[in-house]
């Protein structure tokens, strides 16, 4: 006990000596929930270990062939654009089914900032685990040069940057759905429906349809990420601001709003 | 320390909180008792800032809870002790709140000690602690912060009747050095061992509330008749409340012994007895006060 010194001692509190918790100690802590249960730490180590076997198959089929450094980011893109998304999904839905949000919006009331800590961390992980995965690529470079291959070292940084943002966009449109939906198997499915069912269908309607051809591009967030391995052009920078707005932004206020009002149960 | 004022909380038609104010004082333990789904664990979210009142003020120490920085600091709660991630350990789950409130790691080794989790249970994973090993480290969790309030929502729930006595003296001794505690509990032994200051819920409405010897107090006149059935609405139409007496012998009557011998000489009910009721035992009052919200229509004799 430190404040009331006597029974009946003031029954007000002294706030001044209490500072607000900084947003990087919340941002701590999230980092901290993302590996310190079997389910967390599994998802980063199923990554990591896929990854590792996925490019080590395509360096020993590249072994009498050539091989560049950056083809394997789409080895590791097949992994991290399933997983990492699940991973930012769980951060948030696995604090409503397991019911922590009552511990952790009573020991931080504006939920807001926990929401942006977790957003942070998530993107945090999403950042080191993509740094993990061109290791991983280039020791397996390496690995196909060392088997015989004709090796291209070009780092391809532009590329790199690109595949990165893609990787990170695609964790953002799962936070959102998460916090839209506040629910595991709901998030995963709407966000394997928009990832890999809604493309084609966009593109099906666009066949049917010449007027949705024309808005089509405003409104396919994936096509829009496109140009992030090319470079943009003028319009295509409004396309991924537009479909960005959709699948992003609307989610996440929408969602955001929802867990500032929700019953913490 | 804890006060509040004319809270409300509806659910669509449903009221489950209504009008309630008291006051828990620094010092006390307060015990809050009701049966289930009296409203004691909305009252406490809505101070505990999970949920938002309709209408009314929650102040702890003079602020409402989302004002407070840091809240973990000034305010121990403990809402469900199941809340918990099932596949962390407890010394996780302190380990998270030591972090986020910016305490040093020593602490949870303090806490863990003061609920006599030892090194080897607070390694194990949630889903294998019991509900009493729970309550524990929920205990342990409110105390983290070392707050000057406590409020915990069915604390003695799973705990075997030595835990309720360990629990009880810690309680005691944090009130004695100054802290407030609001602790809820259907069970009334639990809140008439550990509480100083009652309040009683009953529909989401304070029904009583005082010390226990100021509950204890009787109030009213006991009859038996022949008739009870046929005694009780004419009293009631004379404006007086008439209740059953809890052991289901008679019916207490707030109001004295002539006016009730009048009445069965005009209703022509003979009385069989008549005296001032009995010092109600805690159980009688907290069944009384409570009674329309029971569920089960209570049988002679058998305590809930």
């Amino acid at each position: 006990m430190s404040a009331p010194a006597t029974a009946h001692g003031p029954s007000t509190f002294d706030l001044s000596n209490t500072p607000r918790t900084p947003l990087t100690r919340l941002l701590a802590v999230e980092l901290r929930k993302l590996v310190d249960t079997r389910s967390g730490r599994w998802l980063l180590i199923v990554m990591g270990a896929l990854i590792l076997v996925g490019s080590a198959i395509f360096a020993y089929a590249s072994r009498n062939g050539s091989v560049a450094f950056f083809d394997f980011t789409s080895v590791a893109g097949g992994v991290t654009s399933v997983l990492l998304p699940v991973l930012a999904i769980l951060a948030v839905t696995s604090e409503w089914s397991q019911r922590t949000n009552m511990t952790t919006f009573t020991l931080e009331p504006h939920r807001a900032r926990v929401v942006v800590a977790k957003l942070l961390a998530t993107i945090i992980a999403a950042v080191l685990s993509i740094v993990v995965a061109v290791a991983i690529g280039a020791v397996m470079t390496a690995f196909a040069g060392a088997l015989g291959a004709q090796v291209d070292w070009d780092p391809n940084v532009e590329g790199l940057l690109g595949f990165t943002i893609v990787q990170v966009i695609g964790l953002l449109v799962g936070f959102a759905l998460a916090t839209l939906l506040l629910n595991t198997p709901a998030a995963i499915v709407v966000f394997f429906a928009y990832s890999f069912v809604l493309p084609g269908l966009l593109a099906i309607a666009g066949v049917y349809f010449d007027w949705f051809e024309d808005i089509r591009p405003w409104i396919d967030f994936t096509q829009a990420q496109v140009p992030l391995f090319e470079g943009f052009s003028g319009v295509e920078w409004g396309h991924l601001l537009v479909s960005g707005l959709i699948w992003f932004v609307l989610p996440l206020t929408a969602g955001i709003t929802r867990v500032l009002r929700a019953e913490v149960k | 320390m804890i006060t509040v004022e004319g809270l409300t909380r509806t659910y669509g038609g449903f009221t489950a909180v209504n009008d309630v104010s008291f006051v828990a004082q620094p010092g006390e333990v307060t015990g809050f008792l009701g049966p289930n789904g009296a409203g004691k664990t909305t009252t406490m979210r809505i101070l505990a800032g999970l949920t938002r009142a309709d209408r009314g003020t929650a102040t702890i120490g003079g602020h409402e809870y989302r004002q407070i920085p840091n809240p973990g600091r000034h305010v121990g709660v403990l809402l469900d002790a199941s809340a918990q991630h099932a596949g962390r350990t407890g010394r996780e789950v302190l380990t998270i709140g030591a972090r986020t409130m910016g305490l040093p790691s020593s602490r949870v080794d303090e806490m863990l000690a003061l609920v006599s989790l030892s090194d080897a249970e607070s390694k194990r994973r949630i889903r294998n602690y019991s509900l009493g090993m729970r309550q524990r480290l929920g205990i342990a969790h409110a105390l983290l912060g070392d707050p000057q309030v406590l409020i915990l929502d069915e604390p003695a729930n799973g705990l075997d009747p030595a835990g309720i006595r360990w629990m009880r003296g810690l309680l005691r001794g944090y009130a004695e050095r100054g802290g407030a505690v609001l602790l809820s509990s259907h069970l009334l032994h639990e809140v008439e061992q550990i509480a100083d200051t009652m309040l009683v819920i009953g529909h989401g409405r304070i029904v009583a509330s005082g010390t226990k010897a100021e509950l204890l107090t009787s109030t009213g006149t006991f009859a038996r008749s022949v008739d009870d059935a046929r005694l009780a609405p004419a009293l009631q139409a004379k404006g007086l409340a008439v209740r059953p007496d809890g052991k289901g012998l008679g019916i207490v009557v707030d109001g004295d012994a002539q006016v009730i011998g009048e009445t069965s000489l005009e209703v022509g009910v003979a009385l069989l007895e008549l005296r001032p009721a009995d010092g109600a035992g805690l159980e009688d009052l907290f069944l009384q006060l409570t009674a329309e919200t029971q569920r089960e229509t209570r049988t002679e004799g058998v305590p809930a």
